[in-house]
């Protein structure tokens, strides 16, 4: 129920009892309930049953039971949404880093990966989406509690066979021998991952991909050194944030020589709907512009003065005081792959530097006349043979 | 493999056999050539093809059968593609101590170099090795013992970068695609860059069994994308706009397979927006059948009660009571519809998320029966079923509306006479041959593996037509995807005014489904925020810029990279969540505060906020 499914009937999707539910109640409060037909959802503005919410489209505006007045959004779980209202059990992994974890381990459907520690099972369930209907995600965890925890969510949030929680200190043992050369992707969040990197070796198949979460830099020179010894390339280490902006209608004053007026004015029509104000805005512009078009000299001066109200409200965006400095550095790597001699040696000649147009060209001439279907369904400009 | 569940073993071994992803380069192939981990290009691997690397043209119809991953160097003179073997470490030793320093070095430039181009070039030509060339530079350098370690390492890497070329093979996926675009041409993709990309797809909740709206004007970039990480099931429907088609090049260079393209439909944003209006109209009319059959139901019954009492009620006395029924039947209907139209004169953005209108009017019933009820009526393709009020019953799961629907329709041969269509199953776990000529449209949307293999004529036609799998969707196809609903949207065309066709595209999509717009420009994402926030269309919203940072990691000189090779900027995102058009309130309802934008954490109500009641 956390992630995609596929349609079974018309119509939006239903909630149904023992449904993961998220709960919006304002920006600030959003939380997750399972559906339970005897359940209760009280907040400060009302109680609500579960069962009236059964049957009900997500993405549905509910009420609370009278005398209260309230009401909250139902919205459908989605792996971020779970990240975002997810009990914290230890420091999560939030959606920038998880973005790219699951981009440069090329996650895909039917993929199998292996991540240690479990923690609070908010990459998991990202993990999972990306290699659903039919790949694995072996996740291990190495406090029994937070273990069975993760377990139990896995299950309740229907991923069953999708995903296998066990309980194991990959530190000291590494992955179990069972999951050498059958993984296609390793993630690690832990205190000591380099210790973790032979057995990643082992288990990672020839061009897989390794990533290690790390906060310190430390952590990671010590990590990056093991990748080298132990047959890993093409090792990257970034770090990635996201800068949110908040964005509101700013009464802005274009007469600084006039007096406090304006500021009131402003004041009072930004109470109102921002909406509101930019039509009322847009009517008194039509109707200015309207007055100055018929007037005489004197009317069009006073026309003129009533059109400029002396500030304008624009929407603008700044970024968010609060903001992440740093969650941790993400380090890439690929299993080495042996290559093997290739059948024909008919290399290229060499071209001086200044040839290196003409060349291109004759590059692109040569590939073209081919006549490769392929090639002549080139439109992207991207590939050899298109003056790259 | 032993303590593998046997589920996920069997899992992974069918994952093997429709998508066999070889571990060789076949012909036709596209490649993504990374040449020391600096430069990276995308080829087409042809039997003649020619490309560059380094200073070099080569054949890549060599790399025919070379394993993907794998690492050639190319010889000194460029003749051959000599394979990497073994992998040997690059990272040099911990450096403790820096004894030496810059202090009496003079930058003299070619002096300080003993050989000559010449001597370079004659030893190139006897065939030594790369290597060999650059420990010559180094013991012919007379200011290279001066340097430092860590000096004389940048030393010999600047010099194996100009005297050996080392050619990685790399399968494409959507962010080495990305970072081609982005590195070569930034423009044709707005500036998007991977790490925005890898947002936009893990924000719009795009993976198997998604039903995406795409609009894409990055070269095709983001429906190679999301056909990744579809990977053949659920749709992905390309939406172009005035007339011409969405661009889909970059499906071919993620190498995807028939199977992984059949999700693509295309469809222009006129078609989908009239397909979502007759579907709307007959939702209508249906409703207001059913209404009359209430009431004329409902009328029969209590004549019946009449004649069957010893009492017998004089028939216009039920005519009171089916009056009273009709109001309150339709005043929820008139509810929503003030609303709509309040909406409408308020300039603010009216949205209705894609929901026929008979649902709409479900969400205003609070009893669950009569929703169940309506639902069950639509059939697959929209059209509406005429039929009784339904008996009480429990909530159902998909299979058990399913029976229903079938129950139903049984009952309504019965009565009706009238020939029904049976509804085909869309579970994955179905796999079934077409029940009647619609069916194959059906499961053309939602390519399951099993299903592909039994052979569906439309879509082999079109792929051997050279279209590889992506075709226009016809307007029963549209329909039927509205009416199951879009649950996840990604609108990648900065061109269009965000607010503009964020009013078109929302009320395409299903309740409850998140959205992401990518645009170059802050603008127009903060100003369809603020539009959206004051019409509560949608909750959620955030306007948010990824930011990234590569780092050099080597012992003793860890530190980010000097040149911003991410650029200065990937875009920016903006991402919301859709709502269902709210149904009417109990009065005086409760001012709760703003559903709309959230700030970063902990930023405070900000004045002016009050949303719209």
């Amino acid at each position: 129920m956390v992630l995609p499914q596929a349609a079974t009937g018309p119509g939006p999707k239903l909630i149904q009892e023992g449904d993961l539910v998220v709960v919006y109640e304002s920006y600030n409060a959003i939380k997750a309930v399972y559906v339970d037909k005897k359940g209760q959802y009280a907040n400060r503005f009302g109680n609500f049953q579960h069962k009236d919410w059964v049957g009900q489209p997500y993405g549905s505006r509910v009420h609370c039971r009278p005398p209260g007045r309230g009401w909250v959004y139902l919205l459908a779980p989605t792996a971020e949404l779970w990240t975002q209202v997810l009990r914290h059990r230890t420091q999560i992994l939030y959606v920038a880093d998880i973005s790219l974890v699951i981009a440069n381990l090329a996650l895909t459907p039917g993929k199998v990966v292996l991540e240690s520690g479990t923690g609070s099972g908010s990459l998991t369930h990202s993990l999972a989406r990306a290699v659903a209907p039919h790949g694995h995600v072996h996740t291990f965890d190495f406090h029994q509690l937070r273990a069975d925890e993760a377990r139990a969510e896995f299950d309740r949030h229907g991923l069953t066979g999708l995903v296998t929680g066990g309980h194991r200190n990959i530190e000291e043992q590494g992955f179990p021998q069972e999951l050498h050369g059958q993984a296609d992707a390793v993630f690690l969040d832990l205190p000591g991952p380099w210790r973790v990197v032979p057995s990643a070796a082992a288990c990672i198949r020839p061009g897989g991909n390794f990533c290690s979460f790390s906060p310190c830099i430390e952590q990671v020179q010590r990590t990056c050194e093991a990748l080298d010894q132990h047959g890993f390339t093409d090792i990257r280490t970034l770090e990635v944030l996201l800068r949110t902006y908040e964005v509101s209608t700013e009464t802005l004053h274009t007469n600084a020589a006039q007096t406090q007026q304006p500021n009131k004015q402003g004041k009072k029509r930004s109470r109102g709907a921002a909406a509101a104000a930019a039509a009322a805005d847009e009517a008194a512009a039509d109707a200015a512009a309207a007055d100055a078009a018929a007037a005489d000299g004197s009317e069009a001066a006073a026309a003129a003065a009533a059109a400029d109200p002396g500030f304008l409200r624009q929407v603008l965006a700044k970024p968010c005081m609060d903001a992440r400095g740093h969650t941790g550095y993400l380090t890439f790597a690929r299993r080495f792959v042996a290559a093997v001699a290739l059948d024909n040696g008919s290399g290229g000649s060499s071209d001086a530097e200044e040839e290196e147009d003409a060349g291109e060209q004759q590059a692109g001439v040569a590939a073209a006349a081919d006549g490769e279907e392929r090639q002549q369904h080139t439109d992207s400009a991207y590939e050899s043979g298109a003056g790259i | 493999m032993a303590a593998m569940p046997a589920a996920a073993a069997a899992a992974v071994a069918a994952a093997a056999a429709p998508q066999q992803q070889l571990d060789t380069i076949q012909e036709g192939d596209h490649v993504i050539f990374d040449e020391h981990g600096e430069k990276k290009s995308i080829h087409a691997i042809t039997r003649n093809g020619l490309a560059k690397v380094g200073k070099f043209r080569i054949g890549v119809g060599q790399l025919i059968g070379a394993p993907w991953g794998s690492t050639y160097k190319l010889a000194v003179d460029g003749s051959r593609l000599l394979p990497v073997t073994e992998h040997e470490p690059v990272l040099g030793p911990a450096v403790d101590e820096i004894d030496k320093d810059n202090a009496t070095l003079v930058d003299a430039n070619q002096r300080n170099q003993g050989l000559t181009s010449a001597d370079i070039a004659a030893m190139a030509a006897s065939g030594k090795a790369g290597e060999d060339i650059i420990a010559a530079l180094c013991s012919n350098s007379a200011t290279f013992e001066g340097k430092t370690e860590f000096a004389q390492e940048k030393y010999k890497r600047r010099k194996a970068r100009k005297y050996t070329t080392s050619l990685s093979l790399r399968r494409p996926t959507s962010w080495g695609l990305c970072e081609v675009m982005f590195d070569k041409a930034p423009a044709g993709i707005w500036n998007l860059r991977p790490d925005s990309l890898s947002l936009l797809l893990s924000l719009a909740n795009v993976a198997a069994h998604s039903r995406t709206l795409l609009l894409d004007n990055c070269q095709g970039l983001l429906a190679a994308a999301c056909a990744e990480r579809m990977c053949g099931h659920g749709v992905l429907c390309c939406v172009g706009t005035g007339g011409k088609a969405p661009a889909l090049s970059g499906l071919r260079q993620l190498n995807l397979g028939q199977q992984q393209r059949a999700v693509v439909c295309m469809a222009q944003l006129t078609d989908v927006q009239q397909a979502a209006e007759r579907l709307r109209a007959r939702g209508e009319q249906q409703q207001q059948q059913e209404q009359q059959q209430q009431q004329e139901q409902q009328q029969q019954q209590q004549q019946v009660q009449a004649n069957g009492s010893s009492q017998g009620q004089p028939a216009p006395g039920n005519k009171p009571a089916a009056a009273a029924a009709d109001p309150a039947a339709a005043a929820p209907m008139a509810v929503d519809g003030e609303e709509d139209s309040a909406a409408a004169a308020a300039g603010g953005v009216t949205v209705t998320a894609g929901v026929p209108v008979a649902a709409a009017a479900a969400v205003a019933a609070v009893h669950e029966d009569e929703v169940l009820a309506l639902y069950d009526n639509i059939a697959e393709d929209g059209s509406a079923e005429q039929e009784q009020p339904k008996k009480k019953k429990r909530r159902s799961s998909g299979r058990n509306q399913q029976q229903q629907q079938q129950q139903q329709q049984q009952q309504q041969q019965q009565q009706q006479g009238e020939e029904q269509r049976q509804p085909d199953p869309q579970e994955a776990a179905a796999a079934v041959g077409p029940a009647d000529g619609k069916q194959p449209q059906q499961q053309q949307l939602e390519q399951q593996p099993e299903q592909q293999q039994q052979g569906q004529p439309e879509q082999q036609a079109a792929a051997e037509a050279g279209t590889r799998g992506s075709y226009t969707a016809s307007p029963e196809q549209l329909e039927s995807l509205l009416g199951q609903g879009f649950n996840s949207c990604i609108i990648a065309a900065p061109r269009l005014h965000t607010a503009s066709i964020l009013q078109q595209v929302l009320p395409l999509l299903a309740p409850s489904t998140p959205f992401v717009v990518f645009s170059p420009w802050q603008q127009p994402l903060a100003e369809a925020m603020a539009q959206l926030t004051a019409s509560k269309a949608a909750l959620m919203l955030q306007l948010q810029e990824s930011w990234m940072r590569p780092y050099q990691v080597l012992p003793g000189r860890t530190h980010p990279l000097m040149n911003m090779t991410t650029g200065g900027t990937g875009g920016y995102i903006l991402s919301g969540t859709t709502v269902a058009p709210a149904g009417p309130e109990p009065s005086g309802g409760q001012e709760q505060g703003s559903a709309g934008s959230r700030g970063g954490g902990r930023g405070g109500r900000r004045g002016g906020k009050r949303g719209r009641r």
